[in-house]
């Protein structure tokens, strides 16, 4: 009887405790509705970096330059952000004014979208109101431009219903990461930089073996990396991990089945039951093996940004210089791979919006160079001041922006951290890329290199990713290089650790058949087709 | 009653079952001490610097210690109501989860129940099909559900799982002989329910208390897809949305520097926000287990 | 009182009344029991099987314009594009593989629990379950963190102890192998979950009767024989349940974990069908109607395993233990 009592206390307590919390929800949320003006409602995938998006300082930026009141939709991030977007429009909720930040929206879900009516054409909003934007689109040579238009442009009826995120530059965090080779090794060992895959594999044992690193243990690593593997598949034959197709002489093929790759295939089982590629650690666990224990290096050759691909705390970086592309031994192959994901789809205005203008304009403040600066760098004056006199920054260019301080998250809430619609061209960039403090001079150093490599090097003349398919074709696409690329993944696998022999036809075969069956024969042919209609 | 009936075991233990004893402890000890690990790992990473946890400096106890992780924890805002939020809900959706499974397992325990199987199979079938994400959003946004925090109460429903659980239970913990008995003395079936047979549960009502409470607890999917302003997000959305950002995902920022910061904040919240987040679950089990031993007794006494 | 005197007599000795007089006579009898169930379960009925309209985009070409009713009917399309992907074998047989050796887990709460519940030092017993719960609450991210540093051949604790051991250089990166995926996948369910799974089990052994045990402690049975002989027994209904529920999931193998842990080497074991949906990145609207027909695929599986499970367990127990 007494714990019957003493439950029905309980039972009171916790019942008072939901009323009040209740009461909360009618009492919270929407705080200032003043109405003094206009009001854009923006969605954005959220980021768990920005506590606070209203009392944001970006966002204050943001309301004065427009002269309008923001109000935000969340979403969660990146893949669930889709799956809540498709769920509003499919129970006909209202949609916010403005998206930003979608960046995994395709081409062909946009289409859909904008021709199911969820989005709206922005042509004529781009003529009137968009004049960043179009400063900026005309600033891209014309092959660039070419390519930005054909990817936000409905190929059937020329509507355009996004805005894109384009980056123009070579910085290194827009050149696909490039392989870095411990130079104090080949100095300590009398070797020179290896060109082609012979050499690279006899530099390799000599890492392996003759204890480089002088510490007398055999802890060296002679390549480690989650994706380094490509150059060297990219040294037989160019290979575009993203868009695995190449076109030579007017002729579409595929490289995953060229006798170059299942050469690469075998070279590469070489290196790994020898124990001269490390593969594939987590990337928490790479950086920590790459930066070794602080002062003695543990790897040869890695593959990343230099930025980000070792400790703050590591010495080790100073051993390192860029290692130029591979070539096969006969000296074919060694392009310079592109760099996947330059190009997104960013900006929407949708059928909900009240006001296309206003949403339009806000879109083309996003392009904006103070805009950029503002976002990437924080409040002016607190987070960074304008310098006279630019200084050389990293990426080779001359920045006329000093760091102040680079705490941008956390309480801050000095900018949103996701991203919004704009174009790097080398002018704008260069001008606003900085230094940050803390990144020391053989962070620069490598990032000048890598940058400089990358604008020289060579790269193939011709690549299917210029050609221009059509709404069906493109559908068929995705649906054939989604299998595609699982396919391709799950032969590497077995083909390196020697479950299957690529030297062996019939392993081979198997694999080559497997991707037919995917689709690759019908691919080629349609990339064919779309090549001979240019 | 517990106590007597063990110390009358206790004076009697042979060597053998000394050894087994031993055995047992051991066994349970080693155990114990593997599940540790992770444990204390979590603990020592949220009293230890972030460049610390990044490194991998951290293997067993805290490196460079600093409570910086806990400080940005409480100065997030976000975190306090998701706090509030995560108990309303926990708490509402748990008590009207168990009275709905409940009242289904008690009636389809009853064997007599005529509509027995027309009952179980209407419950069963869901078990396999879903209409999927887009036809129930669709449903509870017309039913004005979503957005809401009592909305997302009224959309709880029984628990099919712990519905077949609990009707097993009564079925086979509770002898058929007590009913029978009971109807002699004219005791209606909502009467029996509530004064023999839930009395009779309390062993498998906590479990599953605690089973209801943990899943609202760790949920994000439901709030993520219904309740989408952000001061109705509960706990785990935030702490969510934390671990997301410090995995680094070129998808999200523009470039390699700006993700690698976002890393390292988001690894020096994580760990703190785990901790703070899992330490009222920790204070549930010896709640519940009390119940247990209750119902030893009622095992005892009903003999 | 009316009521009860109406049931009192025992139903097997009714006379047998036909059709809708019997249904009637039931009903009264019963109406409190209708009561109960039609409130427990209306919220059930509503949110479930409101929306359960929705499986037919599994053959139509969902967009979301057309709506669910009105998108185009396709028919088979997604289930043999499905079933024809130069893929599926391997990511079936993946996944089959994974949920079968997931299976050894099931065992192992319940000899847990067993083993907790012979413990007689109450509160190391006590203190020692509470801590066995605890890893179930560290999210997956983390989880599979803390694996990998634990594994690490480099940084590792695995590394570390191999190189104090007198090993040379790095041991083998498990982590990272086709051969070793499912048994980190499966072994690391279990170090998590183990603890959590013994409770119910533990609630269910607390119902046990001393008195059986007083029995059988009279007929000088010792500690293990009665942990074999009472306690398991009394908990087998829980068992065979727990066991026919588990069946029902069997195929539906969670993404999260796997995608996690995945890596180029080891793809070709740690590719499961929810991985591959995942990654498939349809990424129009026609991905609902191909993930709808998947699960719809998979419930046929699982719907299969389920009801062998539950017609052997209704078999064995003489219709005394049963989902359905």
């Amino acid at each position: 009887m007494k714990k019957g009592k003493k439950m029905t206390r309980v039972m009171g307590f916790v019942l008072a405790l939901m009323m009040v919390l209740g009461l909360l929800s009618g009492c919270g949320g929407n705080g200032g509705s003043q109405s003094s003006g206009k009001k854009l409602t923006i969605g954005i995938p959220q980021s768990g970096m920005v506590t606070d998006y209203y009392d944001n300082s970006f966002t204050k930026y943001i309301e004065e330059k427009l002269g309008a009141e923001v109000e935000f939709v969340l979403f969660s991030r990146a893949s669930e952000a889709m799956n809540q977007l498709a769920l509003m429009c499919a129970a006909g909720d209202e949609l916010p004014d403005v998206l930003v930040g979608f960046s995994n929206m395709s081409g062909s879900l946009m289409y859909e979208y904008g021709q199911d009516g969820f989005f709206i054409d922005l042509k004529d909003l781009i003529d009137q109101y968009g004049t960043e934007f179009k400063k900026h689109m005309e600033a891209l040579p014309q092959d660039e431009y070419d390519r930005v238009m054909d990817f936000i442009t409905k190929p059937d009826t020329g509507a355009i219903y996004g805005l894109p995120t384009y980056a123009a530059v070579d910085t290194d965090d827009y050149v696909q990461n490039l392989m870095f080779i411990n130079e104090q090794w080949l100095n300590e060992l009398n070797l020179e930089a290896p060109t082609n895959i012979d050499e690279l594999y006899d530099v390799l044992v000599a890492f392996r073996d003759e204890d480089p690193n002088n510490n007398g243990r055999a802890d060296e690593l002679p390549m480690l990396s989650p994706a380094i593997y490509y150059w060297v598949i990219n040294a037989f034959v160019y290979f575009d991990s993203v868009n695995p197709y190449n076109i030579t002489d007017g002729k579409v093929w595929a490289p995953t089945m060229s006798e170059e790759y299942r050469q690469a295939l075998a070279y590469l089982r070489k290196l790994y039951s020898e124990g001269l590629i490390k593969f594939d650690s987590p990337a928490a666990d790479a950086k920590n093996t790459i930066s070794g224990d602080g002062t003695t290096a543990r790897v040869g050759i890695w593959c990343g940004y230099p930025t980000t691909s070792l400790n703050h705390s590591s010495q080790v970086l100073d051993q390192y210089v860029v290692l130029a592309p591979l070539a096969d031994e006969t000296g074919k192959g060694g392009y310079l791979v592109e760099r996947p994901n330059d190009l997104l789809l960013t900006g929407h205005i949708t059928k909900d919006c009240k006001d296309p203008e206003l949403a339009m304009r806000f879109l083309d403040i996003c392009y904006e160079d103070g805009s950029v600066t503002r976002r990437r760098w924080g409040e002016e004056g607190t987070n960074w001041v304008w310098v006279d006199e630019a200084e050389p920054n990293n990426y080779g260019g001359l920045s006329h922006i000093k760091v102040l301080n680079s705490d941008l998250f956390g309480s801050n809430n000095v900018t949103w951290g996701s991203f919004l619609p704009n174009i790097y061209t080398d002018e704008n960039y260069l001008v606003i890329a900085s230094t940050v403090p803390g990144f020391d001079k053989e962070n620069s150093r490598l990032c000048t290199a890598q940058v400089e490599l990358a604008r020289t090097w060579r790269q193939p003349t011709e690549k299917v990713t210029s050609l221009k398919l059509t709404l069906e074709e493109r559908a068929e696409r995705e649906t054939i290089n989604g299998k595609y690329t699982t396919t391709l993944s799950q032969y590497f696998g077995l083909f390196l650790s020697g479950k299957l022999d690529s030297s062996k036809d019939a392993d081979w075969n198997k694999f080559v058949s497997d991707l037919e069956a995917c689709g690759v024969t019908r691919l080629v042919e349609i990339y064919q087709a779309a090549y001979d209609r240019q | 009653m517990n106590a007597i009936t063990l110390k009358r075991r206790g004076s009697r233990i042979s060597s053998s079952d000394r050894r087994f004893d031993v055995i047992i402890t051991m066994i349970v000890t080693l155990y114990v001490l593997t599940i540790l690990y992770p444990l204390i790992y979590v603990v020592s990473s949220s009293f230890s610097s972030g460049t610390a946890v990044t490194e991998g400096k951290v293997l067993l106890w805290p490196v460079d210690f600093s409570l910086q992780g806990y400080k940005m924890v409480f100065n997030y805002k976000a975190v306090w109501l998701g706090y509030a939020n995560t108990l309303f809900y926990t708490i509402g959706k748990t008590m009207v989860s168990l009275f709905y499974t409940t009242l289904v397992a008690y009636v389809l325990s009853r064997k007599t129940f005529q509509a027995r199987k027309l009952f179980t199979t209407l419950c069963i079938i869901p078990m396999w099909f879903s209409g999927g994400l887009i036809p129930s959003y669709i449903l509870i946004s017309g039913l004005g559900l979503n957005n809401s925090r009592w909305g997302y109460l009224l959309m709880t429903s029984m628990n099919v799982t712990y519905m077949i659980i609990m009707r097993t239970y009564f079925q086979t913990a509770i002898p058929g002989e007590l009913l029978e008995s009971a109807k002699i003395d004219g005791v209606s079936d909502i009467q029996y329910l509530l004064k023999i047979a839930l009395p009779l549960a309390k062993p498998v009502m906590s479990v599953i208390t605690l089973y209801l409470i943990v899943a609202e607890w760790n949920n994000y999917m439901g709030p993520m897809i219904y309740l989408r302003p952000t001061n109705l997000h509960p706990l785990q959305l935030i702490l969510r949305r934390i671990l997301e950002a410090s995995q680094m995902d070129a998808t999200m920022v523009s470039d390699a520097d700006m993700a690698n910061q976002m890393a390292q904040v988001g690894d020096v919240l994580k760990y703190g926000l785990i901790v703070v987040s899992t330490v009222p679950m920790l204070c549930l089990f010896p709640f519940v287990q009390k119940f247990f031993n209750k119902g030893l007794m009622m095992g005892a006494l009903k003999g | 009182m009316t009521a009860a005197k109406r049931n009192k007599a025992p139903v097997n000795t009714l006379i047998p009344k036909r059709g809708f007089a019997r249904f009637k006579k039931n009903f009264l009898r019963d109406r409190q029991l209708y009561l109960l169930i039609i409130i427990g379960i209306a919220p059930f009925l509503l949110f479930h099987y409101g929306p359960m309209y929705g499986v037919q985009i599994a053959f139509r070409n969902y967009r979301i314009s057309d709506g669910i009713i009105g998108s185009e009917w396709v028919g088979w399309k997604w289930f043999n594009e499905f079933l024809t992907d130069p893929n599926f074998k391997r990511i079936f047989l993946n996944t089959l593989i994974i949920s079968l050796y997931s299976l050894v887990s099931f065992p192992l709460p319940i000899i847990m629990a067993l083993l907790f519940n012979a413990m007689r030092k109450q509160r190391y017993k006590s203190v020692a379950q509470t801590i066995s719960y605890m890893p179930h609450f560290i999210s997956m991210t983390v989880f599979v963190g803390i694996l990998n540093l634990i594994l690490s051949p480099t940084s590792g604790i695995y590394g570390n102890i191999f190189r104090l051991l007198g090993g040379s250089g790095y041991p083998t990166d498990f982590r990272t192998l086709a051969g070793s995926f499912r048994h980190l996948y499966v072994w690391s369910g279990v170090w998590q979950g183990m603890g959590w799974q013994t409770i119910l089990y533990t609630s269910a052994l607390s119902s046990v009767s001393s008195e059986l045990h007083e029995a059988a402690c009279l007929d000088g049975a010792s500690r293990f024989k009665r942990i074999i002989h009472v306690d398991l027994p009394a908990i087998m209904p829980t068992i065979a349940i727990m066991l026919i529920l588990r069946m029902g999931g069997l195929i539906s193998v969670g993404f999260e974990k796997a995608y996690l842990m995945q890596s180029p080497l080891n793809l070709s074991t740690s590719e499961l069908i929810s991985t591959y949906v995942y990654k498939r990145g349809l990424s129009d609207f026609r991905r609902f109607s191909y993930g709808t027909a998947v699960s719809l695929f998979n419930t046929a599986i699982n719907v299969t395993l389920m009801l062998i499970t539950n017609y052997t367990s209704k078999k064995v127990t003489e219709d005394e233990i049963s989902v359905i």
